[in-house]
This record gives C-alpha cells, structure tokens and sequence, in this order.
C-alpha cells in the first residue's frame, strides 16, 4: 500500500512540478509575460528553480517528522525539476538576453558577484543532475555519491546569495529565503552535533551500515 | 538639436495614440450618450485640452504601445514588481492637487493643478532610459520646467533644484514597507533643470496622465536613467546645496547624482552598453545622454563622466 501512495505522490509532484513550464508556455503565446517577456522568463524560471530546490531540501525534515520514508525518491524528483528551471533560466539569460554574446557573458560572469553566484550554484547543480541516475550511485559508490549531493546545501546556500546581490531596496524577499533556508538547514547541523560541525559536513548520524541499507532501499523505490 | 515644430497636418495620430483608457471611459458614457447627447462627457473634456499641441519629435521612431508604458514601470511607492504600480493604483487621487514651489526663489508658489496647466503645453516624443537597461519612446504632454522656475525667479544663490514626491502611505501600498526612505526625493543642477529638454509632464499618449505613471504630475528628464523623471511631485525646492536623492543615498555607488544615461560607464551589476527596448526582441545600443549628446553634453563639460556618473 505504502508503494502505491508514493507513486501517488511521486505523480502528484511531477504534475505540479509541469505546471509552472505550462503556465510560462501559455502566457508566451497570449501576451501573459507583459511588456518585457525576456525579463519576466529570466525572473519566473529562476525562482520556480529556487522555490522546487528549497522544496527538495524540504523532503528530508519532512519524511523524518511524518515518519514517511517513501517520501525520500522525491528529493531526485525535486532536485531535477529544480535543475530543469535552472536551464530555462540559464537559456533565457544566454540565448535570448544575452543573445550567445560570449565575450557579454564572460563579462558578466568574471565582473557581477551575482552573475558569478549563479554560475556556481548552475554548474555544481548540473553535476548532482548528472550523478543522479541510479547506475552513478553504483559507480561512484554509495559512500562517495553520498558525499557529493550533500553539495546540495551549497547550491542552495550559493543561490540564496546570488538572489540578494541582485535584490534592489530593502526587499523583505532574500530575507523570507533566507529564513527558510536556516529552518531548512539548522536541523541538519543540530542532528549532527554542534561539536563536529565540520564532520558534520560530510558524514551522516547513522552508521555506515544503515546509511548503504537506506540507500538500497531509497534505489528500489525508484 | 534642431526642435521641429511640425504642423498640425503631418501628425500621424494612428502611430501615438492607442487610446485605452478613453475608449474604456466612453463606453460607459456611451449608453448615456443617446439620453443626455446634449451634455459633454468628462472624457471628452479632458482629452480636448490635451488635443491638438504643438508636437516635438526627438526619436523619429513608433512610440511604445500604450498597454506596455502603461503597465510595465517602476514606482516603488505601489510595490517592486513591473505590473504593481498599473495593479496598484487604483485608489490613488491625483486631483485635487498642489505643487508647493520654495526655497530660493523671489515668488514662493502654491500652484494649483489647473494653474500648471495654463502653462504652454506641448507634445514631446522622448526616449525613456531605465537603469536596468530597458527602454521606451513615450510622447509625453506638459510644458519646459524652465517657464515654472521662471515664474517663482530663483534667486542669486540658486544652485540646484529639490523634487518630492507625495507622500500618501494610504493610498500608496509600497509607502507603508521600508523598502525606500519615504518620501521620494530627486534632484538636478539649476542649469539641468533650466534645459529646454527638461519636461513637466501632464499626459502621455494624448491623455492625461495615469496613475501608475505619477499622475498628476511628473519630471521628464530624456538623458538620465528614468529614476531621475520623479513622478507625482508635490513640492520643488530650488537651493544653494546639492539635495540628496532617494537612490543615491540608497546605493550610492550604483546610483550616482547625475545619472546621466552613459553606455560607457557600467551599473556595478550590469552592463549599460545595451538596452531592451519594450516591444522589441534583442537589445539595441545605447546612446550617450539618450541620444541627447548634442543638447546637453555642454553642461558636462569638464567634467569626468566616471566619477560623476
């Protein structure tokens, strides 16, 4: 029964996850973006991919305070609608702002700590894309693969800063993200113990053993 | 620049006037229209007043489509957002109105909305420069500020020129949020604001002005980024000392006091060199002063555009 329910949700999410993309595509064809569509593209697509990735870290606290561990394959399911944004947001501001003009982006890129920010957190992003299918897990090992998507609260980290170097005013929105950001992390610093706050950083509370046998687990709900 | 005065024949109304807002106004006096034929609608009276101006064309270009100026800006006193100001500003009351004109001035002033309009209007097509590198053609209705200033005779230690906008946290939702220091404030040197390009708006496209573009009441400044043309002034203080502005003390490294448009001096998070103009797909060149080099690059004269971006 368990099974099932998770194919539910896993369903429900993808659906809700197409939606933004279906919206975006009908507001491009009826004149819905307004008068500047490039711009408004670059602004949706970039936050539908912070909102999806602060909703995959969101997984975790979820599914150990409802007790629900077949919540745990919609991080991946989170994780790659986020990148998907993530590439309609970089395509906008390439292709159609920028217009493929490499020696503009570059500029931007090496000049503008926000443009810069958001090449970081695109590129680090794109390898935990990358790693996701099941066969990376196998060939990185699981320890190793582990490690490397817990990159994951850097990417978030790295884009909440991108999002305030380019907020103008005293905008209450970073500050929104940025709390829930810390509600989404804290926790995950505090189970690990203050004291072994760097180990923390790379190694997970439970022991090695359960850490291999839930990732089996996780891979056959897949 | 060479200002034409063109004549009333070769307007070519179709290309500067979609005109929304009446058509929507008449609608509704439409179906009076047959009962009371014999009394002048409201509408009718206030797009007479703003018809028939004598007409500048700086651009040469089709203006941006009325739905766009009308509804992409921004005005923080109504939110962040582009669409906030047109969403926004429906509870704004731009009559009745006053514009207190003090300071260094012979004739301190009150004027009332229907004194600035017996001033001469005219018709002026400008380029519209945002900082963040967006662009329109507005053809904006109101008279030089210069014939204002004139009028209150600033005095020998007159050196610069205050603008404030109104400050009604009832009416104007993003007043109530600490995102800006209320109210408004902008400000220009006494010869900037003494231009003959230097504009008090009225109306745009023919009407008069709406509220998410600073009815009733606006500066137009062509050649500065857009954040310098403050809208819905209620009081101009001429003064000895530089005024400081909103933005400016905000940011001070990304908003300078001339603000004038320079495709040579980059915004610390984004390049100035190119512009989007609304309406159209891929970015154009921008122009030094907004293609207003000719007129005005005199005042700058010895100056270092870097510095005194």
């Amino acid at each position: 029964m368990a099974g099932a329910r998770a194919i539910h949700l896993r369903t429900a999410v993808r659906v809700g996850c197409v939606l933004p993309l279906g919206t975006w595509a009908w507001w491009m064809a009826t004149g819905g973006l307004g008068a500047n569509p490039v711009e408004a593209s670059i602004r949706t697509s970039g936050q539908w991919a912070f909102w999806l990735l602060l909703a995959c870290l969101a997984v975790t606290p979820t599914r150990r305070l409802l007790r629900m561990t077949d919540l745990a394959p919609l991080r991946r399911t989170l994780g790659l609608f986020s990148f998907f944004y993530g590439v309609l947001h970089v395509v906008c501001y390439g292709v159609i702002d920028q217009a493929l003009d490499f020696g503009a982006i570059l500029t931007d890129m090496l000049k503008r700590m926000h443009i810069g920010a958001g090449v970081v957190a695109f590129v680090v992003l794109a390898l935990l894309a990358a790693t996701s299918p099941r066969r990376m897990v196998v060939w990185l090992g699981a320890m190793r693969w582990r490690r490397l998507h817990q990159l994951v609260h850097v990417v978030a980290i790295v884009t909440l800063l991108h999002i305030c170097l380019l907020t103008k005013g005293r905008s209450a929105e970073p500050w929104i993200y940025g709390v829930l950001l810390a509600l989404l992390l804290l926790p995950r610093l505090l189970s690990a113990g203050a004291p072994r706050m760097a180990a923390a950083i790379w190694h997970q509370p439970t022991p090695p053993h359960s850490r291999a046998a839930s990732l089996i687990i996780e891979s056959r709900q897949r | 620049m060479l200002i034409r005065y063109r004549q009333a024949a070769d307007l070519t109304e179709a290309q500067v006037t979609p005109r929304q807002l009446m058509v929507g106004r008449r609608s509704v006096v439409g179906w009076a229209l047959a009962a009371a034929s014999l009394l002048p609608s409201p509408a009718a009276v206030a797009s007479t007043w703003l018809q028939g101006l004598p007409r500048v064309d700086t651009v040469g270009e089709t203006p941006t489509a009325y739905k766009d100026a009308t509804s992409y800006n921004n005005f923080y006193e109504f939110g962040t957002g582009k669409s906030d100001p047109a969403r926004l500003a429906a509870d704004f009351r731009a009559r009745p109105w006053t514009l207190e004109v003090t300071g260094e001035v012979a004739r301190p002033t009150v004027f009332g909305l229907e004194d600035l309009l017996r001033f001469p209007l005219e018709e002026r097509v400008y380029r519209l420069r945002c900082v963040e590198a967006w662009s329109m053609v507005i053809p904006w209705i109101g008279f030089p500020l210069a014939e204002l200033l004139k009028r209150v005779e600033p005095t020998s230690h007159a050196k610069f020129v205050r603008f404030e906008t109104v400050l009604a946290p009832d009416q104007m939702p993003g007043q109530n949020s600490r995102l800006l220091d209320w109210p408004y404030t902008e400000g220009l040197r006494l010869d900037e604001a003494s231009h003959p390009l230097t504009l008090m708006a009225v109306g745009m496209y023919g009407d008069p002005l709406q509220s998410q573009n600073g009815a009733p009441l606006r500066l137009v400044v062509p050649r500065k980024y857009g954040f310098k043309s403050i809208k819905s002034v209620v009081r101009i203080t001429v003064a000895r000392d530089q005024p400081p502005t909103t933005w400016n003390r905000m940011s001070p490294r990304e908003y300078g006091f001339y603000a004038n448009v320079n495709p040579a001096v980059d915004h610390p998070r984004w390049s100035q060199a190119r512009e989007r103009r609304i309406g159209e797909f891929f970015k154009r060149d921008t122009l030094a002063f907004n293609g207003y080099a000719d007129d005005v690059a005199h005042l700058y004269a010895g100056m270092d555009l870097k510095e005194a971006y």
